[in-house]
């Protein structure tokens, strides 16, 4: 019977993952149309999109220096699936399943409870946070598969064959290669399972040091971009709060103010204004509003109308972690534990909460939901009464979500999935042989990778004779390739022969002809097409 | 030692600075009722039965979810933080455990209740002072425990 109810549990999980999955989201997003394109010039050409053989570290795409992993993984769906969003989306879909039977054993082998394990991956099946992320092309999706599979692999170390210590540094190693925000949590889970699992590690402390060495080894050249170079440290120092000036003026205004006495040097130190910020972040990352009400700010991380957990999971997990302590069980250190690091990386960013920075605190959330529902289960004296009410409160819940998520969400959010590139690359192909120059708008981001993309353009031929200028950032911006012109004000550009344009609305010339219009599903214009003699 | 570094911490707590609360009650929740209701039934439109529509996006609905608002802007961390320092939020948490622990249900459901206040106006900027309590409440239980 239980075989068939997590048989169930997979299938809803593969439905929920796939079903729509190359339409809702409504549109690529510029990130994933880069790893999309970078696949596919790996499939056609074993180079990567600036033409670099076999990037292993990293692919520099926009100039963000992607981490393989992702792009690697996309390969064999593009080459089942074509250039499609499908395929570009399969693997986070296909590796969201994954955890999600992965999140079963897990729970098996921290509860020793086959009810607990089912339930939890009934609530990673289920979870908004985890859907999200799964139907888009997220590498943090991906690499939360291989995180938790490490996690999972070291508790089989600790348990049941050494040999096992080999497979979950591999595990953690494919998820630093996956994505960046793994590098600010492998190594605090790894304190983690070091002190849970302290007299296991020491017994094995042979097999333990070669597995460190060999993996700081493969580690080592990520780590050296990551840590040496300009381009590995600029998007850490673009986002991280200790680059911060504010602090630093604080602690100048607050020590002039004491006419610079050694006392106020020591209690108005810069240190302290930093800390006080990064708890601040750090304990965003546990906002009830974030997590049970309105999920992540950005839209493309959360709808919006609903928390990354449900209501009703409050319950769950306050009462989760009470069991968790009242029962003594055996994991409790590493669960609470893998809660309370995740969000330490995370808070170093300004934006906080993050969904996507600290998804690696999934399953946790379920893992204590699940054991707190089964707990109460067995305090209550009305238990049928309870299953109804838990499975009515949770049904209800799900299947709001589920409206919002696919009646409400394309709707009210297609611009921040740069919706209208697609539509746009469809009627520039029927103009493409008729027009010497195509000029496009960079005003909704990124155009270039669109028309790459979606025309299937040879990626050699893209090397050959794409015009790309390195801004002050470092970032990539690609000013022109084949007839395609990228600008920010298209109007301005001197470019002679016959034109196309494509422009955000009421920028077309005066004169211009063929007018079409490129309309997201709420009935707005967002692009413009129109040639010009 | 102990009780100077207790002092210390209660000191901690008491004098941390408390930001002004934002303003997050009935009359705000009921003000967002029809620009959200409105919105979200039009996209729902007239293929849906209208049923769906008003059981899906309903008055008591939006309510209760802008109350659940105004409810976790007073219980985050980062209010018990903002009002009683680092250490106010360990041992708001503490005190919190140990009530369930010693099922000490009644004052538990006032501490769990007393964060809907500021929803009703009442003690809308004592809301700080009120972390500051509980953590010291927290910080003498840890005292006699100890």
């Amino acid at each position: 019977m239980k075989k068939y109810l997590l048989l169930a549990i997979i299938l809803l999980a593969i439905i929920l993952r796939f079903w729509q999955l190359g339409k809702n989201p409504p549109s690529l997003y510029w990130d994933e149309v880069s790893l999309g394109y970078n696949a596919y010039s790996i499939l056609t050409t074993a180079h990567d999109e600036h033409g670099k053989f076999l990037p292993l570290i990293n692919f520099a795409a926009f100039g963000d220096y992607k981490p393989p992993g992702y792009i690697y993984a996309a390969v064999a769906p593009i080459a089942l699936f074509d250039l499609s969003e499908f395929a570009v989306r399969f693997p986070s879909a296909f590796f969201g399943v994954l955890t999600v039977v992965l999140t079963y054993f897990l729970a098996k082998k921290l509860f020793e409870n086959e009810n607990v394990a089912l339930l939890a991956s009934l609530f990673l099946a289920i979870s908004p946070w985890h859907l999200q992320f799964s139907r888009a092309a997220f590498e943090g999706n991906m690499a939360l598969f291989f995180s938790t599979l490490g996690i999972y692999l070291f508790l089989k170390f600790a348990t049941d064959k050494p040999y096992y210590i080999f497979l979950s540094a591999a595990s953690f190693l494919i998820a630093l290669y996956t994505f960046t925000g793994q590098r600010l949590f492998v190594p605090f889970i790894l304190l983690i399972l070091l002190i849970q699992f302290r007299k296991k590690v020491l017994a094995n402390i042979k097999l333990v040091v070669v597995t460190a060495v060999a993996s700081s080894i493969i580690f080592w050249p990520l780590f050296k971009f990551a840590t040496f170079t300009i381009e590995g440290r600029l998007r850490f120092n673009e986002v991280t709060i200790f680059k911060d000036l504010a602090p630093i003026d604080d602690s100048i205004r607050f020590r002039q103010t004491d006419n610079f006495s050694p006392l106020s040097n020591i209690i108005h130190n810069r240190r302290f204004f930093f800390a006080h910020q990064y708890l601040i972040h750090y304990f965003d990352s546990f906002s009830p509003s974030f997590l049970f009400s309105n999920g992540d700010v950005n839209p493309r991380l959360s709808i919006q109308t609903v928390g990354e957990l449900y209501y009703y999971d409050l319950i769950l997990v306050v009462a989760g972690i009470y069991f968790l302590f009242y029962t003594k069980s055996k994991y409790r250190f590493l669960i609470i534990g893998w809660l309370l690091v995740s969000p330490l990386g995370p808070a170093t960013a300004r934006e906080t909460p993050h969904a996507l920075r600290m998804i690696h605190i999934l399953p946790t959330y379920q893992l204590i939901a699940a054991f707190g529902l089964y707990n109460l289960y067995g305090l209550f004296k009305f238990k049928k009464l309870f299953v109804t009410f838990s499975f009515l409160i949770l049904t209800f819940s799900f299947l709001y979500y589920l409206h919002m998520y696919y009646v409400h969400y394309p709707r009210q959010y297609a611009s921040q999935w740069q919706y209208g590139y697609r539509q746009a690359v469809k009627i520039t192909k029927n103009h493409y042989n008729l027009v010497d120059n195509i000029i496009v708008t960079s005003q909704l981001g990124r155009p270039y990778v669109y028309f790459l993309f979606y025309m299937k353009y040879d990626p050699i031929k893209y090397w050959n004779n794409a015009k790309i200028i390195k801004d002050q950032f470092f970032f990539f911006d690609v000013a022109s390739f084949d007839k395609f012109h990228f600008s920010n004000a298209p109007l301005d550009e001197k470019i002679e022969g016959k034109k196309l344009y494509i422009v955000a609305p009421g920028q077309l010339p005066k004169n211009a002809q063929d007018i079409e219009e490129v309309r997201d599903p709420n009935g707005q214009t967002v692009l413009e097409i129109g040639t010009v003699n | 030692m102990k009780i100077i570094i207790l002092l210390l911490i209660a000191i901690t707590i008491v004098f941390k600075q408390a930001p002004k609360s934002q303003a997050c009650d009935v009359y705000a929740a009921k003000r967002a009722i029809p620009p959200r209701i409105f919105y979200e039934q039009t996209i729902d439109g007239n293929n849906q039965p209208v049923l769906i529509t008003r059981f899906l996006h309903n008055k008591i609905g939006i309510f209760a979810s802008e109350v659940a608002k105004c409810y976790f802007n007073v219980i985050a961390p980062n209010a018990m933080y903002a009002g009683a320092g680092i250490f106010g939020v360990i041992f708001e948490i503490y005190l919190a455990y140990k009530l369930v622990l010693w099922k000490k249900w009644y004052i538990l459901i006032i501490l769990l209740l007393l964060p809907f206040a500021p929803f009703f106006n009442i003690f809308e900027n004592q809301i700080y002072y009120m972390h500051k309590l509980f953590a010291l409440f927290g910080l003498a239980v840890f005292a006699i425990k100890k």
